[in-house]
């Protein structure tokens, strides 16, 4: 064979084996979530009626970091050895119900929406952004221990995705974590698409009916339970109980403010059917319950929410059964059966 | 001759260019920004939410727990009677870092000779939705199913009954019936680019003048509009100038 010939064959052969290489790996890059060759920016989607989420500059979000994010949130390594050792976020806070539990006794807030809030738990004691939390509940709550992470065989490339280097460290664990918090966004429920989406759907009698109760001074929810997040971020006395002992002290606990006792953080409202049970504490298990405690059950302390004591409904909203009825009918319109099945949102595992 | 004549006409007309010129630079201002801080009293006693120490002219001893409103339709007077409009809306929050204090930026530095302003929004902008979605404006919505638009004016705490019994109270102001028109009458300079000016609201105002409001007669205002116009005439000079 002529050399000319030789030489051709073995560069072609080259360049053949260079082409399969650099397509395998283009082709590990496109289905395999574990490898990515740099940060992808993040589509947080929600309706321009939203209020504009804060986003830190120093933790933009990315497909990356969000996945990383989710990984760790259903991931009990995150608890290991520590004090609260086999449980992860999801543990207590299931997709299905808006990310919250149905255990008695103590009420979880969902996780739902908390890209806008800047004061977390019920006392509101942990103050800031979602970094801020997020730092609480690894470094305080979870006492994660890093090497967790670091000894599990996924982890290292996850974090190089998300952040440049396989470093794993509180920072970018909480980083994530962030992140991930903040694509769980929920804006899809049938109050969305009637009311703010201004008749994409319709209601029911009861349902409608139940709507004006809630934004009129019938039902007076509007006023804490605001528009769009339907919650307005405030801490409120709302009569559960007229002497303040322990923990139903509240917000007091966190703020030495003798103003302060006797208030909760005000929930969001989306999807309540689902988060059973209700208030801090958990007293209530249904929401007739709850609008039963508004209705008739309010208890009168000096620190009580002024709302709470228009005339002629000193001690509640005095609604008859069937207003109760078309309230609830109304409260079930907020549930978002696409938030709470999203799969992005899911178990990664 | 006809040199002469044409040398004349445009030293003529160079004089009239210099002249014109000359009166352009006389008449122009340099601008600056105008910075209000808000301060809180209740007559002479600085206001410390919380706490049940003040006395209204109906003799309610309250408190003040919250208080937002909005600042809108500024227009500045100035010593020959022109008027600068500025159609800025301000969100304020005396308990929010962030909304305390308001700027009306780009006014001419010269003197004044008052001021006029609307506690809440006119009817153009007083519909739902027409402010920016910050948590801040949503918090402010007035029901659609009570008409819509924003609250002009959350005032809320507590105070004492006929029977010494602590009652809550909530002042709020919506629709365009109860915006509140203000007039500052005292002359105020902008003398440099960047000027902080403080306003004083008196809450006791909000409870007299024309109307002595006595809370024990309605303790929230909400849909009477009764009430709320009561409340709407009293807060007519609720600021001052200081």
């Amino acid at each position: 064979m002529p050399v000319w010939k030789k030489r051709t064959a073995a560069i072609t052969a080259v360049a053949f084996l260079l082409l399969a290489g650099i397509s395998a790996c283009r082709k590990n890059t496109d289905t395999d979530p574990l490898v990515s060759s740099e940060p992808t920016a993040y589509d947080l989607d929600y309706p321009s009626h939203f209020p504009p989420m804060p986003i830190p500059s120093n933790n933009p979000m990315t497909k990356e970091g969000v996945l990383l994010g989710r990984y760790l949130y259903y991931d009990n390594l995150l608890s290991l050895n520590g004090p609260k050792s086999g449980l992860s976020c999801s543990s207590c806070h299931n997709q299905a119900l808006s990310f919250s539990t149905n255990g008695s006794g103590t009420s979880v807030l969902p996780h739902v929406n908390l890209g806008w809030n800047k004061s977390f738990l019920w006392n509101g004691k942990v103050e800031g952004t979602m970094e801020d939390i997020m730092r609480f509940e690894v470094e305080e709550f979870f006492q994660t221990n890093l090497d967790a992470l670091r000894n599990d065989p996924k982890y290292p490339s996850l974090y190089r995705n998300a952040f440049g280097s396989e470093e794993i460290t509180y920072e970018r664990t909480e980083f994530a974590l962030a992140q991930f918090f903040r694509s769980l966004v929920s804006y899809k429920s049938e109050y969305d698409r009637v009311i703010l989406m201004q008749g994409v759907d319709t209601y029911s009698d009861d349902e409608a009916d139940g709507y004006l109760i809630f934004f009129s001074e019938k039902g007076d929810c509007f006023h804490c339970h605001s528009s769009t997040l339907l919650s307005d971020n405030s801490f409120r006395n709302i009569g559960l109980d007229s002497v303040f002992t322990g923990d139903n002290l509240g917000r007091y606990t966190v703020s030495q403010n003798p103003a302060d006792i006797g208030k909760f953080k005000v929930p969001t409202l989306r999807n309540i059917a689902l988060t059973a049970p209700y208030m801090h504490d958990g007293r209530f298990s249904t929401l007739e319950e709850v609008i039963d405690h508004y209705n008739t059950g309010v208890k009168k302390s000096p620190t009580l929410d002024p709302i709470m004591t228009k005339p002629g409904k000193e001690l509640g909203l005095q609604l008859s059964v069937q207003e109760k009825k078309s309230l609830v009918a109304f409260l079930k319109t907020l549930t978002d059966t696409a938030f709470t099945s999203d799969k992005n949102h899911s178990s990664p595992f | 001759m006809l040199r002469q004549r044409t040398t004349l006409t445009y030293l003529i007309l160079l004089a009239v260019f210099e002249f014109t010129s000359c009166k352009k630079d006389a008449i122009q201002t340099e601008s600056g920004d105008m910075n209000f801080n808000i301060e809180y009293h209740a007559d002479n006693q600085p206001l410390i939410f919380d706490t049940i120490q003040y006395s209204n002219s109906a003799g309610n001893f309250f408190s003040v727990t919250q208080l937002e409103y909005y600042i809108s339709d500024i227009v500045l007077i100035d010593m020959e009677g022109n008027e600068i409009h500025r159609n800025d809306i301000h969100y304020i929050n005396p308990r929010k870092d962030s909304t305390i204090q308001f700027t009306i930026a780009g006014v001419a530095m010269q003197n004044y000779s008052s001021m006029l302003f609307k506690i809440g929004l006119n009817s153009n902008t007083n519909k739902t939705g027409f402010l920016p979605p910050t948590i801040d404006n949503q918090n402010m919505f007035w029901p659609d199913p009570m008409g819509g638009g924003y609250h002009f004016l959350k005032l809320e705490g507590h105070f004492m009954d006929t029977l010494g019994a602590i009652q809550g109270y909530a002042m709020h102001l919506g629709t365009n019936a109860c915006l509140v028109s203000c007039r500052i009458d005292k002359q105020f300079s902008l003398k440099s680019k960047s000027q902080t000016m403080t306003l004083r609201m008196n809450i006791n105002e909000w409870f007299k003048d024309p109307n002595t409001y006595d809370l024990n007669s309605g303790n929230y205002i909400m849909g009477n509009q009764g009430q709320m116009l009561k409340i709407a005439e009293n807060g007519k000079d609720v600021f001052t100038l200081k």
